[in-house]
């Protein structure tokens, strides 16, 4: 009961902050868009002809599975890096604000342990960007596949790496901002992570760039960074990957980021048990 | 039974980059009863509200420990009997006086239909029964006060921890919260307050420990600290000068205004002896009361002369 006392609390401010109802609204005005404003004729099996608020898209028949796998990749990249983005800002002051004199005190003086309430706090903050990803993709497969009649599961499937990437990305956003109180510095440390640091990363432990560098030393140094720091611009190749349908050649990306998240927070679990108020 | 037990507990903090070292309790040993309105005062930075965080979990004693209902503080089951008021409380502005009850009811663990029992009983109490449905951001401060002693007693707690409870309600209000809090003490609660309002806490409490740059420098009942030793006050009908002469030569200090005689007395022996002399000489005893120093007396002296006890 407590726990979910404070996961709803949680949810309750982020509605609060009208950030998530806007986000909401948009994703349900872009499902009515496709629902009223989209046809779709199927032609011979897998080929189609498009008309958008009754305008022709052309006269050429297209591949239906490519329009499908085109329009839910673009679909899903977008939410992978504005739904991410947009949260993250969103959510970003929900751990400084919970530790505000006279809320924090309020908080702490109740039979709660502190690993409950980060805890709760994390998947409050979780459980309402799930269902805002959820709400849009969920609701595009539907519309898309019921008027094209192809149902890509990917699609679905790539609403769990976007949460990933955000719950990963969120760990850090609970670490800077138990350690500072910060919602500026959360989101400039989570963002320069996310945007920043992880694609430069990317970048220099290519072989051709890290053929640069003379000493062996500074190479393995990079290289145990590029391990060790989420990898953003992967995950979004693999979001893009799973809903396509293509092979995914490593999940390294995915489960070392997964292994950053836990350590972050982990970390974050025991600075807030140790931290006076 | 103890409610609240402190063994040397003590606190420092440290600046983390500058070597500056605040000791903000030092040693601090009490003990509360239950069933008493405890009341803790001192100077601003005594150290009251580091105390008052410390017993509840909020900040980490640097040393000694403490014990709340037999629990150690570090368990945070010891809680469970507890309800607290911060001086500064901030509730979520987005609730209302009923969502907030519910919240810190749902934190404490209270049962649906407790809760909302609760719920209907608390809020008329606190005059917040036609603002149940208000946002908390609409609130004055003195109905943000009542509200926070109405969630500190959200799950009947056993020990109710108040920080400056009256601080910004009107006097009309301060009356009804003392009324609570001796109701509650009619009930066996345990109150432990921390206050500035001094005439308050000695209208209400029974025990006191007055925290000075964080010792604890005097502390036991408030009859026996507040009770000037061999001061008395009497009141007498007529009194004739040649008795008036004979009882200032009798005691240590005297004076008069009108019926009422002041007197300090060596011991109870000298005391006695003037009675005798007043009821040789047919001189009414209309009254006789011990003289008390006011607390604020009290506490100005104590804190001045940093009296260790």
């Amino acid at each position: 009961m407590k726990l979910t006392a404070v996961i709803t609390d949680t949810i309750r401010e982020s509605l609060a902050k009208k950030l998530f109802l806007g986000f909401t609204a948009l994703s349900l005005l872009t499902i009515l868009i496709f629902i009223f404003a989209l046809k779709i004729d199927v032609v011979e099996g897998a080929l189609g002809l498009a008309t958008i608020f009754g305008q022709s898209a052309g006269d050429t028949p297209f591949d239906l599975e490519k329009f499908i796998f085109t329009a839910e990749s673009a679909i899903a990249s977008l939410l992978f890096a504005g739904g991410i983005f947009i949260s993250l800002f969103a959510t970003a002051s929900l751990f400084p604000s919970m530790q505000e004199k006279g809320t924090i005190d309020l908080l702490l003086s109740k039979p709660i342990s502190r690993t409950g309430i980060i805890v709760a706090k994390f998947l409050g903050n979780l459980a309402i960007v799930t269902f805002n990803v959820f709400f849009l993709i969920f609701g595009m497969w539907l519309v898309l596949s019921s008027k094209i009649g192809i149902w890509n599961i990917g699609f679905l499937v790539s609403g769990l790496t976007i949460i990933v990437s955000y719950a990963v990305l969120l760990t850090i956003l609970a670490f800077v901002g138990i350690l500072a109180q910060s919602t500026g510095l959360s989101i400039m440390i989570t963002f320069l992570v996310a945007y920043a640091i992880s694609p430069l990363l990317l970048l220099l432990q290519q072989p051709r760039i890290l053929r640069f560098f003379t000493h062996q030393s500074s190479r393995v140094f990079i290289q145990i960074l590029y391990y060790i720091f989420p990898k953003t611009t992967e995950l979004g190749n693999i979001t893009r990957l799973v809903v396509e349908g293509k092979e995914v050649a490593s999940w390294m990306p995915l489960w070392s980021s997964l292994l950053f998240g836990a350590a972050v927070f982990g970390a974050t679990v025991y600075l807030f048990y140790r931290k006076d108020y | 039974m103890k409610v609240i037990e402190t063994f040397k507990l003590s606190k420092t903090f440290k600046s983390l980059f500058r070597k500056r070292r605040v000791d903000a309790l030092q040693q601090v040993n009490l003990e509360v009863e239950q069933g008493y309105i405890f009341g803790l005062i001192g100077p601003n930075g005594a150290g009251k509200t580091t105390l008052v965080k410390i017993l509840l979990g909020i900040t980490y004693p640097t040393l000694g420990s403490a014990n709340i209902f037999g629990l150690p503080i570090s368990d945070y089951h010891c809680r469970q009997r507890v309800g607290y008021l911060p001086e500064d409380h901030r509730y979520p502005p987005y609730l209302t006086a009923e969502g907030v009850l519910h919240y810190f009811g749902k934190l404490s663990e209270i049962p649906p239909e407790d809760r909302c029992q609760r719920i209907d009983k608390l809020l008329p109490l606190v005059k917040l029964q036609e603002w149940r449905k208000v946002k908390v951001k609409k609130y004055s401060k003195g109905m943000m006060q009542r509200l926070g002693l109405a969630q500190a007693m959200i799950n009947d707690p056993d020990l109710l921890i108040l920080d400056e409870p009256t601080a910004g309600v009107d006097p009309i209000g301060r009356r009804e919260v003392r009324d609570i809090l001796l109701e509650l003490r009619e009930r066996g609660k345990t109150i432990f307050l921390n206050s500035h309002f001094l005439s308050e806490v000695e209208m209400i409490c029974d025990h006191i420990a007055i925290l000075h740059e964080g010792r604890v420098i005097k502390s036991g009942p408030l009859e026996e600290l507040t009770r000037a030793p061999h001061e008395y006050e009497l009141r007498v009908s007529h009194l004739p000068p040649v008795v008036e002469q004979e009882i200032k030569g009798k005691v240590v200090s005297y004076s008069r205004d009108n019926e009422k005689l002041r007197l300090c007395a060596e011991s109870t022996a000298t005391l006695n002896s003037v009675i005798d002399l007043l009821r040789k000489h047919k001189v009414e005893l209309l009254s006789l009361e011990p003289k008390r120093t006011s607390l604020e007396e009290l506490f100005i002296r104590v804190v001045r002369e940093g009296e260790v006890v």
